[in-house]
């Protein structure tokens, strides 16, 4: 599933920089993971892939229900707690249920909200962050040449695509780090900010009123 | 990082379960850079992988975080204790043995629970399998390669 999106329309991490979005992950991360409501998380989880869609990103829906799934079924091989159904032979436990729903939600839900908030252009401040600079600048000259790899030869083609990119060199000026985002505005630094509150909120107001596992 | 592109877009059952191609540069550089400096490859690796894959605020990243720094540690006290008696077949085989196990507790405390086990020997046996082809790969690579030899006198 990939959308695209207007310019006119201002939607979060559509027009907001690498190191904008960055720091609204890391915002939004630790009131996710310390989200105890299953209902709440799951709800969070769907607002993270809206804002993925909305700002053109992929989404793996088929992916995240297999590693969703397989989580779940792993966690219900230890049975604890009451027995809830008996399908197929195999026992489902109120508590290996919780468990293995709570980690396929922090498992799934951190994937989907680093996929909107990390991207490939982002450029770390510092020593370590020009070193990551310098990387993904050689990646990108590399993937643009892997088109070359014959699998007939692919050590001598991978070594002569690596011998081309040492040959061409580096680039004489890094991307700068601080460099405004040719589409970041006032506005899609506004969603983020409205996006980071959302989160806070939600998870202040279920630490006030906590709510039993399954809700209601 | 070209490698760790192509290991992302193979379809995986589990994000995690990585088949490993992107230790390709760290077991070519056990006997090329110092000890500093190769743990500084890994931390760019796991870097690296966590931006172009867009996992750095997720667990796959804790997940190559502690794969990659134990696999290295135990590639480099592979080598150091058998040096040139052991192939970087073998090396490649003790990295993925200890990165794996690294991985496999981890998904014991953060996943899976006790069902973690049930993964653990299908997961060793494929990164055994994968190290070998992936050492047998270094091991040609570092025979054959001019971009390498041009960086050893370089360096």
């Amino acid at each position: 599933m990939r959308t695209g999106h207007s310019t006119s329309t201002v939607l979060p991490g559509a027009h907001a920089s690498p190191q904008a979005l960055f720091l609204c992950g890391a915002l939004l991360f630790p009131p996710f993971l310390m989200q105890q409501d299953l209902v709440v998380r799951g709800g969070l989880i769907l607002v993270f892939l809206v804002v993925n869609v909305l700002a053109g990103k992929g989404v793996r829906l088929l992916q995240f229900a297999v590693v969703f799934g397989g989580i779940v079924l792993f966690n219900l091989v230890i049975r604890t707690g009451k027995v809830l159904a008996a399908p197929l032979g195999l026992q489902i436990t109120e508590g290996a249920l919780k468990s293995g729903l709570m980690k396929a939600t922090a498992m799934v839900g951190l994937i989907v909200l680093s996929q909107f908030s990390i991207r490939r252009s982002l450029r770390l401040p510092g020593h370590i962050g020009g070193l990551i600079g310098r990387s993904l600048f050689y990646f990108e000259a590399i993937m643009n040449e892997r088109r070359r790899i014959d699998r007939r030869d692919i050590i001598g083609s991978i070594d002569a695509i690596l011998l081309s990119v040492r040959a061409s060199g580096e680039p004489a000026v890094l991307p700068a780090t601080d460099a405004p985002h040719p589409t970041q505005n006032a506005r899609g630094l506004a969603a983020l900010a409205v996006l980071v509150a959302f989160n806070w909120t939600v998870f202040a107001l279920t630490l006030v009123h906590p709510r039993p596992f399954w809700g209601g | 990082m070209f490698l760790s592109a192509i290991e992302y877009m193979i379809p995986k059952p589990i994000p995690f379960l990585r088949v490993g191609i992107a230790n390709l540069p760290v077991l070519i550089s056990l006997d090329l850079l110092p000890v500093p400096l190769l743990l500084l490859v890994v931390l760019l690796k796991v870097i690296g992988q966590g931006l172009v894959g867009g996992t750095l605020f997720s667990y796959v990243f804790l997940f190559s975080v502690a794969g990659s720094f134990t696999s290295a540690f135990a590639m480099l006290l592979a080598r150091r204790l058998f040096g040139a008696r052991i192939t970087l077949v073998g090396v490649g085989i003790v990295g993925a043995l200890f990165g794996n196990t690294a991985q496999i507790l981890l998904a014991r405390v953060l996943i899976f629970g006790q069902g973690a086990w049930l993964i653990a020997p299908p997961f060793l046996a494929i990164g055994t399998v994968t190290a070998a082809a992936l050492g047998t790969f270094a091991e040609r690579f570092s025979a054959r390669s001019a971009w390498l030899a041009e960086v050893r006198r370089s360096a």
